[in-house]
């Protein structure tokens, strides 16, 4: 009598921690296309997420402690430090991940004065159950809410993820991706799902901000739309189609972009990856809030992108994107179409094993007009250096140069940002 | 079989909004809310074209301008208390204000007068700024939209659905592991 | 006059076929062997080395590959493929054995290509597999190219599994080496 209530209690107690797991904290922003200097062309072997990012499979948190961290004994076998919380075996069907990242930035505008930045970008927890093949993945987290002190603010991230109201005074819960799927195939090498998921297009890279991703709004951290979503991951081609039902986060319903989506990419050998990307939404109304320049008034939204990923050698990774734009707009009875480019070329050094410098160029040019607050062209420059420096711990600082701004990005993007980034999962 | 049934079953969750109350409430809320004594104020019986296209309402069909004022100011389908809360802030313009339709009238007098009929009707020309000539500009809001709030201060409160289900599921996946076990 | 050109060519030809199916081969140059397996949805892992000996034993040819320095990126992989799996303390080569008769050599510069079966001996156990070769002679060198297919269960060896993630049993092997008669 007594152990069956002590095994009742231990179980309620197990359940109650997985349940506050869930509660308390969203989606971890992994999401490494330079993976591919190890052979790993696909992106589902260590994530959830066929198409990358997001909460990590076992296999992905092996590979963690064994090709992306600095290593401080050869070939140490990492055993359980991979694990959930360094130790914590779970059920074979179940995936747990908590992350935590913050970023203090500094912004030096041209011109202006210097603006200081602490944003928690990420406190999400992560789950992902599967049963035989069927598949619940979701992701909840903590946007904190914003504060100002003279020159210096605190804020969360995360808006256009939000589940309750944002910004408001407690902060907002967000969720990035909450999805079913079931796997198909002999393999499993097809996924159905349906909810809110990232959206394929493009490389699908950590560094959120790059002008590909949002100018695009494909981005990993709030670009997230809901519908249906259709992936393949085989040995030499995989690709992701998506139809999008639009983005249930933010209101009214006006603003809702509803289309379609998709990539496929070829990998003709294990270093080398080359793709293609197709995207066309429509909304009752453009948001003149990412893009000045464009009119109140609905709009259609295309890009096409051509993408590669090569390790020519180990430590090398070049990853390239080229994107072109349409805007079509119907403005007082009159058909206005908007062309633009923007464009990402980035080499990623691993000087040791864990030790990372990163360079990147960043092109855009496609604003409909020319304002005051906006160039019709804008060039970016990054340098940065990231170390995976402890089991489930990486730093990272990064020097960015913009000569202006595009959608998606604020004004005072304009000028030269210093950005510092700690980063932990469970 | 079986375990596809257990599956949906528990996944329901995460497709229920937290509350489901109809927005066709909306129009018989706006007379009880604003005591409107008036003879019939629903001139049409239904009332929902103030704001919608037409009487079947739904997404994106708030085009009107007084539908696209109350959506500018936040106002989410399902949401009575924010609903009222708009009302009120219309009511207490003094003078009032806010003529939505440019018809010269304001729109709360007109609803109080059971004017509704001239609500529907757009007087802002095709000029105004708005997607179909309406005077109002739509504003982002974020958030899921069936998340209700509470009185003005929109305190967050977790829709269930999605906590609920991935509790339960992952409750069911530790137990049934643990049991296996033994 | 032109007979006894024709007399002489035919003379240099058939004394140049005998050499060569007589000579014996030696291996030169860097040798190049990589095997192909693949994991759940589209997983790839391709393993290499560059150690590879020739042993002409005249009715025989032994090709021999030391599996000690098979590498496959990631070091930790390297270290449970060749010590959990391959067993290499024990069982250090991979050796597949073809009668010479079953190989066909160009006559002249050229290059001919042809399958045939051979006795592939890995992780201590033995087994015949037939192959796909192609040798071209080029500036008085062979270069030759192979390719077969694998089962690993047929060796006795474990099916690699880390994490999750299980390997295919099923692996595809290339070689190429150039040698010298």
């Amino acid at each position: 009598m007594t152990s069956a209530w002590v095994r009742r209690a231990i179980s309620l107690v197990i359940v109650a921690c997985a349940c506050a797991f869930v509660l308390l904290a969203s989606r971890p922003a992994h999401a490494f296309p330079w993976m591919i200097r190890e052979g790993y062309t696909g992106c589902n072997t260590c994530h959830a997420d066929p198409s990358g990012a997001g909460i990590l499979t076992a296999y992905g948190r092996g590979m963690e402690e064994v090709v992306l961290r600095t290593p401080y004994k050869k070939d140490a076998d990492p055993g359980k430090l991979g694990n959930f919380a360094w130790s914590v075996d779970l059920p074979e069907q179940l995936l747990l991940q908590t992350d935590f990242r913050n970023l203090f930035l500094t912004l030096v505008p041209s011109g202006g004065t210097t603006q200081f930045q602490d944003v928690v970008m990420q406190l999400d927890q992560s789950a992902q159950l599967k049963i035989g093949r069927f598949r619940m993945n979701g992701s909840i987290g903590y946007s904190p809410p914003s504060t100002a002190d003279g020159n210096f603010t605190f804020t969360g991230g995360g808006l256009g993820a939000t589940l309750t109201d944002a910004p408001g005074v407690d902060g907002a819960l967000i969720a990035r991706q909450y999805w079913l799927g079931v796997d198909i195939g002999k393999d499993e090498e097809f996924l159905l799902r349906a909810g809110r998921m990232n959206v394929p297009f493009g490389i699908r890279t950590i560094e959120h901000p790059f002008l590909v991703r949002q100018v695009t709004r494909t981005d990993i951290d709030k670009g997230q739309e809901h519908g249906v979503s259709l992936a393949y991951t085989g040995e030499k081609v995989r690709g992701e189609i998506m139809a999008i039902a639009g983005n249930f986060a933010i209101r009214p319903d006006d603003f809702r972009e509803r289309g379609g989506s998709g990539f496929v990419e070829w990998m003709p050998s294990t270093k080398v990856a080359i793709g293609a990307s197709a995207m066309i939404t429509h909304a009752d109304q453009a948001r003149t809030d990412y893009d000045i320049s464009l009119a109140a008034a609905p709009i259609w939204r295309h890009a096409y992108a051509v993408h590669a990923r090569i390790s020519p050698v180990k430590p090398l990774v070049i990853l390239a994107e080229f994107d072109a734009l349409l805007n079509s707009q119907l403005v007082a009875g009159v058909s206005e179409n908007h062309g633009g480019v923007v464009g990402l070329l980035q080499a990623d050094l691993q000087v040791y094993q864990g030790i990372h410098v990163l360079a990147a160029g960043e092109f855009y040019n496609g604003h409909v007009g020319e304002t005051s607050t906006y160039n019709t062209t804008t060039a970016t420059a990054w340098l940065g250096a990231w170390w995976f420096f402890a089991p489930h711990l990486d730093f990272r600082i990064d020097g960015v140069y913009s000569s202006g701004s595009a959608p998606g990005l604020p004004p005072s993007n304009q000028g030269t940002s210093l950005l510092a980034q700690i980063h932990g999962y469970l | 079989m079986r375990r596809f049934i257990a599956f949906a079953v528990a996944s329901l969750p995460l497709f229920v909004a937290s509350r489901a109350r109809a927005t066709a409430e909306f129009p018989g809320q706006i007379v009880s809310d604003q005591n409107i004594t008036c003879a019939n104020p629903l001139f049409d019986g239904n009332g929902c074209t103030i704001c919608h296209q037409d009487d079947n309402g739904g997404l994106g069909t708030a085009t009107r301008p007084f539908g696209r004022y109350m959506k500018s100011q936040g106002l989410t389908p399902f949401n009575d208390q924010k609903l009222g809360a708009l009302l009120t802030a219309l009511q207490n313009e003094s003078p009032h204000t806010t003529d939505t339709n440019c018809d010269g009238t304001p729109d709360i007098d007109e609803l109080t007068s059971c004017q509704w009929q001239n609500l529907t009707q757009d007087m802002c020309g095709a000029d105004a700024g708005g997607v179909d000539g309406g005077s109002v500009p739509l504003t982002v809001f974020y958030g899921c939209s069936t998340s209700p709030t509470v009185g003005d201060r929109d305190t967050p409160i977790l829709p269930g659905g999605a906590a609920v289900a991935i509790a339960g599921m992952l409750g069911a996946a530790l137990i049934r592991a643990k049991r296996r076990k033994r | 006059m032109n007979r006894s050109r024709f007399a002489f060519a035919a003379l240099l030809a058939a004394t140049t076929f005998a050499l060569t199916a007589d000579a014996r081969i030696s291996r030169t140059g860097t040798p190049q062997v990589a095997f192909h397996a693949s994991g759940p949805a589209g997983m790839r892992i391709v393993g290499q080395t560059d150690e590879l000996d020739v042993d002409d034993q005249g009715a025989r040819v032994v090709i021999k590959v030391p599996l000690r320095n098979l590498h496959t990126g990631i070091d930790l992989r390297d270290h449970h493929m060749r010590d959990k799996y391959l067993q290499i303390g024990s069982y250090p080569n991979a050796e597949l054995t073809v009668d010479r008769g079953a190989l066909h050599f160009p006559t002249g510069e050229g290059a001919v290509s042809g399958d045939a079966t051979g006795s592939m001996a890995i992780h201590g156990h033995t087994k015949n597999v037939n192959f796909h070769y192609t040798i071209a002679r080029v500036g008085g060198q062979l270069r030759v190219g192979g390719t077969t297919h694998l089962d690993i269960r047929d060796y006795g060896i474990d099916i690699p599994s880390y994490l999750g993630v299980t390997v295919k049993p099923d692996i595809d092997v290339e070689v190429q080496f150039t040698a010298s008669e």
